[in-house]
């Protein structure tokens, strides 16, 4: 009995994936909405790919937004990581038709590699760390000796990342400085509890509570989490400038929309987003 | 039915359409090892990095077992002896972390035992803070892990028979000697698999060490971690701590089949 049951089943799953293929293709609709797009380019060529530092989730989403109201039908595709992972995956060959880099290290190693043309990178924003707590601050943090105060939770980006990069040299130049003693930066990463991935955890741990303090960008403190944070200001002369620079790749068939998203970035309404999320911008940099 | 042909049972079709699936599965494992024959294994094994995650990894997931064994086994002996209208309830529940997303079970953590946490500020009263200590790797591995063993010794004590239990009631045993010189004997390989199988779990943890635990050498940093924030930054240390997982998770597959085969 088992055994003839088997061809029957076989038989109905045929049949099943017969019609299941077959059916839309024929149907007039289904034609209809193929067509057009088959006839002008490949539907590749209707998709901008941008690869983004994290830390610009929030304005670049919402400039994407501008971009497909000026453009359409195109369509942007982003990707958001930390730059040194983004950079590495654009030196391996990965489809990108624009990098917007969060520290420059990480965008000449593109130009270095023949990757992006030099002549194309743009600076078009800056950030800033700062210290950032919970809105309660159950540790009392006031300045940034008290980062080094014993017993502290400290939350960090790790440390071979681009953030842990400027922190490092942020606590170096502070321990060198009048007012802090030598130790100071010993002090501080032994109080660290968490080396997070990205600046973004370092923010979510905070906001909840779960460390007494962090060290942010100054664009991850602004906008919605503002309200459950509280900040405190690094003295500038310690604290360490973070660029972001754009460019197109090179020999890329979407060059001009490219150019097009990067010109959008550098405008007087792609800077005003970038200020609204707490970002600095080239011609008010200190 | 024709007896020979393409797809008959044992005929060479089926080895050709097995193929992809294979190589699939077996190219990643290999290229790790062959990967890791450019550079000197023994040199990036003796980073600190590498060594404390280590040795944090086996105290952690050695920890787990331990406390799985001793709370567990309890948890088992309900589901099988003690059967009521909520062992099936039960049954389910134990299955949840098993299915469950890793990074599911770190949040879910964090809510209860995180410093604002319903228990964790309990805990806080009295200076315990769990979140980005070594504790709440253990917390987050047993959650995550427990339920294997349990499973298992379930399975192992629902082989026993209640003729055999009655029987030796009636000799006069009391509930010590029947797990001393019953139980235990009859269900050990269960034990032992079911163990084993939670400590290579728990060792494999990442998604809720890293949301619940942080990320710390020699404190949170498991071996998983080290992998995952070392391939951004030294690619040896995270292949060299790879290619020691896969090794151990090859001789738990090995032992675990061995020991059901002696017991069967």
């Amino acid at each position: 009995m088992k055994i003839r049951l088997y061809p029957l089943i076989l038989l109905i799953v045929l049949l099943l994936v017969a019609t299941s293929s077959s059916h839309p293709k024929e149907t007039p609709a289904a034609k209809n909405r193929t067509a057009p797009s088959s006839k002008q380019e490949p539907v590749a060529a209707k998709t901008l790919t941008i690869f983004a530092a994290a830390s610009l989730t929030e304005p670049f989403n919402e400039l994407g937004y501008i971009f497909e109201t000026q453009y359409p039908p195109i369509k942007i595709n982003f990707s958001f990581a930390n730059s040194n992972i983004l950079s590495q995956q654009i030196l391996q060959g990965a489809p990108a038709d624009v990098f917007a880099s969060a520290a420059d290290h990480f965008m000449a190693l593109a130009v270095e590699r023949g990757r992006i043309d030099e002549a194309g990178v743009q600076t078009f924003a800056y950030n800033h760390l700062t210290v950032i707590f919970p809105i309660n601050n159950p540790a009392n943090i006031h300045a940034l000796h008290d980062l080094a105060k014993p017993g502290l939770k400290l939350v960090i980006g790790a440390k071979d990342g681009p953030q842990g990069f400027y922190i490092e040299s942020m606590l170096t130049k502070a321990s060198k400085s009048e007012g802090f003693d030598p130790w100071f930066k010993d002090r501080v990463y032994q109080n660290v509890v968490s080396y997070e991935n990205s600046a973004r955890g370092v923010v979510t741990k905070v906001r909840l509570g779960e460390a007494d303090v962090g060290i942010a960008y100054q664009s991850d403190a602004s906008g919605f989490a503002a309200q459950e944070l509280g900040v405190l200001t690094i003295p500038a002369e310690l604290n360490s400038r973070v660029s972001y620079t754009i460019a197109p790749l090179k020999d890329n068939p979407r060059a001009e929309l490219a150019n097009a998203f990067a010109e959008l970035v550098l405008s007087p309404a792609g800077q005003a987003v970038l200020t609204k999320y707490g970002f600095l911008l080239p011609n008010q940099a200190p | 039915m024709p007896k020979s042909g393409f797809l008959h049972p044992k005929a060479g079709g089926w080895q050709i359409l097995a193929l992809p699936l294979i190589l699939f599965i077996l190219l990643p494992i290999l290229a790790i090892f062959f990967e890791l024959s450019s550079f000197d294994f023994f040199a990036s094994l003796q980073q600190r990095q590498a060594l404390e995650a280590i040795r944090l990894s086996m105290v952690t997931s050695l920890t787990t077992v331990a406390i799985t064994l001793i709370f567990g086994t309890p948890v088992a002996y309900l589901l099988i002896f003690q059967k009521s209208r909520f062992s099936h309830v039960l049954d389910t529940l134990i299955d949840l972390p098993t299915i469950l997303p890793p990074a599911v079970a770190g949040i879910a953590l964090l809510i209860v035992f995180g410093r604002q946490g319903l228990a964790g500020q309990i805990f806080n009263v009295f200076g315990i803070s769990i979140p980005f200590t070594s504790a709440a790797v253990v917390m987050a591995q047993t959650f995550i892990a427990a339920p294997l063993y349990i499973k298992a010794a379930a399975i192992g004590f629902s082989n026993i028979e209640g003729e055999l239990l009655k029987s030796a009631a009636l000799d006069g045993a009391d509930s010590w000697q029947m797990f001393r010189y019953l139980i235990l004997p009859i269900s050990w390989t269960a034990i032992l698999s079911g163990s084993i199988m939670t400590w290579a779990r728990a060792l494999g943890e990442f998604g809720a060490t890293i949301i619940f635990a942080g990320n710390l050498p020699g404190r949170t940093q498991t071996m998983p971690l080290a992998i995952y924030i070392g391939f951004e930054v030294d690619m040896k240390v995270a292949l060299t701590l790879s290619a020691i997982l896969i090794l151990i998770s090859f001789l738990v597959l090995v032992s675990i089949k061995f020991a059901l085969r002696k017991s069967t």
